[in-house]
């Protein structure tokens, strides 16, 4: 019958409220101080109820307050003692609790087994139920990763869109454009520094798949990002045209609808870095001319401004080359262009392509033999220059090398020249329809150069004579070249040409009627192709021939002037039987035909159907 | 590349080289030649080494009348007409050719020009001394490449302003009267000059 | 193996990088569905209750369906990044591919290039008789 020992010592405790005030203030009961609080406790104690020693029991026990109460007048002597010895009991029995537990750890001398307990009923039905509700919702989880996958596979299969198509589209992208992978992004490079180009733009663009909310029917999977400077169209548009244009600065307008259009199951993104591409391109060519243009040294100082550049070919023609870059991507329906600016002059553009693309190739093959690491080397002229000997203006002219825009205006200059040249012989030949003049234009020539062989016949006559002569359009002069191999060089002056043909024609008329008149057996007595007599001309000279008929008593005499035409006259001989001069000393029948003035002949009443014709009627009448 | 004559003028007894040009250039320039420049023509000669039995003499020359050539002569009289890479070339052989020393001559002046006439007017000078040995000048005419159509011209030209002193038609010129000229034969008649030259210093 | 002699060190370390992933992803399959089929099994409880225990299992069961259909799915997008490393890193096939296009474009240009001179020809041909007629006659 131990009663429950508490032994403490000190204990912490609110203080309780006493009494609360009106005005809430509470009064607390003081805490009983350390002594009291002992004294209070230690007569508490009821040591009546002790066990004996040795004995472990932990009872949990009552408390019996009221016998307690009864018992603490009995023990009063020393109210700690009790609590000394129940500590001392207690310490004794945690000792021994503490050798145990160590002895039962070793688990050799003792060893803690546990009690066996009833075994309680297993319920495995519960259990079964909980797995099979874990294990469907394990397996709705797969069958709904698994349906997403098929339905992404059967998308793939069908080919409308989904992943498939990306890589087929990639596929057909790489083998139009350069791509490579940078990480986790796919770039490509547009540029034409693979080509030779030494441009600094690097001309990279990327290659990305297109989001969901951006696929729209038609579309492709895969979307292209190209650099923003690189956006829209441009061309260049090379006029030639009147230098009054000059002074008006007008900005180069944008032709419409210039955009190419997509060729018929061309992917769009084609169409896209195409139209980069030519962007990178037209730059490229444009600040390689405007370079040139600033740096050539040249009797007349180029034009550069802005997208612009103008130089003077011939005296009053000019040469523009813009740049026209059109990045905004809806038509522009622009009316206010000048119907004159929207031309382009293709074969000059083209002209201007070819020569970048030319230079481009020239920087990645050069002459050969070089070593693989060796890029560059010298032209083959450079190589042969030192076994051949060559000396010092030889070899300064090697190194004269011509740029774009030099080689581009002479082109330019040959174009406006042959044009000109082709005009006028046109109109010549219709004006001029006596000796007809045939042109036969040489379908084999250069950018620089260009033939015509002009043919002057006489209708009606053409196997007697024909006067050929060859006409070569360089770029800034002309040379003609007469079938005795006479060479006349000529400025890009039209007309001096123009004066060149009429002479010759002059000239071919007294030509064709000497051949007739070899033919019809009348004698030659002089022929000129500049007679010094008569008036001066504007331009060449005149022509002449005196022809005697076959029996002597006729001559025709013919000057032809360039410009005033022909002048024909008809020496009549005496008449016979004409007395005058006869006499003794002179006996010879030859003298009559000495003598006799020459008249004129109306030539514009003249039966005959052009000059030569008339000729023929007058000696067949005069024969 | 025109007809060329390489003469020799002679210095008169008082005067040092160096006078006797400018007389020239002075005469060149009263006849109405301009000023274009200087010229120089050089010559090294290389012996061979032991390897070759008979000694073989080369004469390596540069001008600058062809900027990019080098001009090798054997003793035996044949030219090759290379690129200015020879030397480098000469100088991997050097085992074979080693360069004779002190034999370096060259001819330098200045270079005038009359029309189609090109006169070189040159001091010959021999290694570091650079004293003059003697003077050289070069006339060439540049539209005609054989010798016997123009020999007339030249000399007629020449008489303008070398006075009496005009020469008599060089061996190599003789000897190709109707051929075609070629850079190959005024770069030896510098060298009958320089071997000329050499043979008198020796003597002296 | 000769083949992969040309490879530079970081598609070398990209190509382990593949193998790697695919192992993993077919591991990582191969586990959690035995681990699933582990769980599967009905035990005896020990100190835990019935309740948390079959909680616990069908959490466990969850998790591990849930890293099955990731490991797939991975798997999917290491099936399209090999594609996209093959269309653009397989030099024969990118160099095939060039040369058949440099092929089909030379033959475009050839073409071009002959039908414009056989253009050419017809009408220098015709050109000079029109000129011949044009100039003979009376009216220009």
């Amino acid at each position: 019958m131990a009663s429950d020992v508490r032994v403490s010592v000190e204990a912490l405790q609110e203080n309780q409220v006493q009494e609360v005030s009106l005005d809430g203030q509470e009064t607390y009961v003081q805490p009983l101080s350390m002594s009291e609080n002992l004294a209070k406790l230690a007569h508490r104690i009821d040591f009546s109820q002790e066990d004996s020693d040795g004995e472990v029991q932990l009872e949990p026990g009552e408390e019996e307050e009221e016998e307690e109460e009864e018992r603490k007048k009995q023990e009063a002597h020393w109210p700690w003692e009790s609590i000394r010895d129940k500590l001392r009991t207690s310490l004794v029995e945690t000792n021994v609790l503490l050798d145990v537990l160590k002895i039962a750890k070793d688990k050799k001398y003792m060893v803690l087994d546990p009690v066996s307990q009833e075994p309680q009923p297993s319920k495995p039905v519960l259990q079964y139920v909980a797995k099979k509700e874990s294990l469907s919702g394990a397996a709705d989880i797969l069958q709904k990763g698994a349906d997403r996958l098929a339905k992404s596979q059967a998308e793939f299969s069908s080919g409308s869109r989904g992943q498939g198509d990306f890589h087929r589209e990639l596929l057909k992208l790489r083998q139009y454009w350069r791509l490579r992978r940078a990480g986790n992004n796919i770039l490509g490079d547009l540029s034409f520094k693979s080509a030779g180009s030494h441009y600094w733009h690097s001309g990279v663009f990327e290659v990305v798949k297109t989001t969901e909310e951006g696929m729209a029917p038609g579309s492709s999977p895969l979307e292209v990002r190209i650099p923003s400077d690189l956006e829209g169209n441009a061309y260049i548009q090379v006029v030639i045209e009147d230098q009054l244009e000059t002074i008006i600065a007008v900005k180069a307008a944008l032709l419409p609808n210039s955009r190419r259009e997509a060729a018929p199951g061309e992917p769009p993104w084609n169409v896209k870095l195409e139209a980069a591409q030519n962007v990178l391109f037209c730059k490229e060519l444009f600040a390689q001319l405007a370079r040139e243009a600033v740096q050539m040294k040249s009797t007349i100082p180029h034009l550069v401004v802005g997208n612009q550049i103008t130089s003077q070919i011939f005296p009053g023609v000019q040469l523009s080359i813009a740049l026209c870059h059109n990045t905004v991507e809806e038509d522009s329906k622009d009316d206010t262009t000048s119907p004159q600016r929207c031309q382009h002059n293709h074969v000059l553009e083209h002209a201007l392509h070819q020569m970048l693309r030319e230079v481009h190739r020239s920087n990645l093959n050069p002459a050969p033999p070089h070593p693989v690491t060796a890029p560059f080397s010298s032209s083959k002229k450079r190589r042969v220059a030192g076994p051949q000997g060559l000396d010092r203006k030889q070899c300064t002219q090697l190194q004269e090398t011509e740029g774009l825009l030099e080689r581009l205006e002479k082109q330019a200059k040959h174009t406006l020249l042959r044009a000109r040249i082709l005009d006028m012989i046109d109109k010549l030949a219709q004006e001029v329809n006596d000796p007809c003049l045939q042109a036969h234009v040489s379908s084999i020539g250069t950018s620089t150069e260009s033939s015509v062989r002009i043919i002057i016949t006489s209708p009606g006559y053409e196997q007697i004579c024909k006067t050929m002569l060859h006409v070569n359009i360089g770029v800034e002069d002309v040379k003609v070249v007469s079938k005795d191999g006479k060479v006349i060089t000529l400025s890009y002056d039209e007309h001096e040409l123009r004066d060149l043909l009429l002479h010759q024609a002059c000239q071919h008329q007294v030509n064709t009627v000497q051949s007739l008149s070899k033919m019809m057996g009348w004698q030659i007595l002089h022929l000129s192709n500049h007679v010094g007599t008569g008036p001066v001309e504007k331009l060449g000279n005149a022509s002449g021939i005196m022809m005697a008929s076959p029996k002597g008593d006729r001559v025709i005499s013919v000057r032809n002037s360039p410009s005033l035409g022909p002048l024909v006259s008809v020496q009549l001989t005496r008449q016979k039987g004409c007395e005058t001069w006869r006499s003794d000393v002179i006996k010879d029948t030859k003298w009559d035909q000495v003598g006799g003035s020459f008249k004129p002949v109306q030539w514009d009443k003249a039966k005959g159907r052009n000059f030569v014709n008339k000729i023929e009627l007058l000696m067949g009448c005069l024969t | 590349m025109g007809v060329t004559c390489v003469s020799q003028w002679p210095v008169p007894d008082g005067k040092s080289g160096q006078q006797a040009v400018e007389m020239l250039q002075r005469r060149l320039e009263a006849t109405g030649a301009t000023k274009a420049g200087s010229f120089c023509v050089d010559c090294e000669t290389y012996m061979s080494g032991q390897s070759i039995t008979p000694s073989k003499t080369a004469h390596v020359m540069h001008s600058t009348g062809h900027p990019l050539t080098c001009f090798a002569i054997m003793d035996s009289g044949t030219c090759l007409v290379a690129d200015s890479n020879f030397d480098q070339l000469m100088t991997k052989l050097k085992g074979f050719y080693a360069p004779r020393k002190g034999a370096k001559i060259e001819v330098k002046g200045p270079r005038y020009e009359y029309v189609d006439f090109i006169v070189k007017i040159g001091t010959v000078t021999t290694g570091p001394t650079a004293s003059s040995r003697g003077i050289l000048v070069e006339v060439e005419y540049t539209p005609c490449v054989v010798p016997n159509d123009c020999w007339s011209l030249l000399t007629e030209f020449m008489g303008t302003f070398m006075g009496d002193n005009k020469p008599a038609i060089p061996q190599v010129l003789a000897s190709k009267q109707d051929g075609i000229y070629s850079p190959t034969d005024t770069i030896l008649q510098y060298l009958e000059h320089f071997n000329n030259y050499r043979k008198s210093t020796g003597n002296k | 193996m000769s083949q992969q002699r040309g490879i530079t060190q970081s598609k070398e370390s990209l190509l382990k990088s593949y193998n790697k992933r695919l192992k993993d992803d077919v591991k990582s399959i191969l586990d959690n569905f035995t681990e699933i089929l582990k769980a599967a099994k009905v035990e005896e409880q020990n100190q835990v209750s019935t309740l948390t225990q079959s909680d616990q299992a069908r959490y466990e069961m969850h998790v591990r369906a849930a890293n099955i259909v990731r490991a797939g799915e991975s798997l999917m997008k290491l099936v399209s990044d090999l594609k996209t490393f093959l269309i653009l890193n397989d030099f024969p096939s990118v160099n095939e591919g060039i040369n058949q296009r440099t092929q089909q474009l030379k033959a475009i240009q050839a073409e071009c290039d002959t039908k414009l001179l056989a253009l050419r020809d017809d009408m220098a041909a015709d050109l000079y008789d029109l000129e011949e007629e044009y100039y003979s006659s009376r009216y220009k």
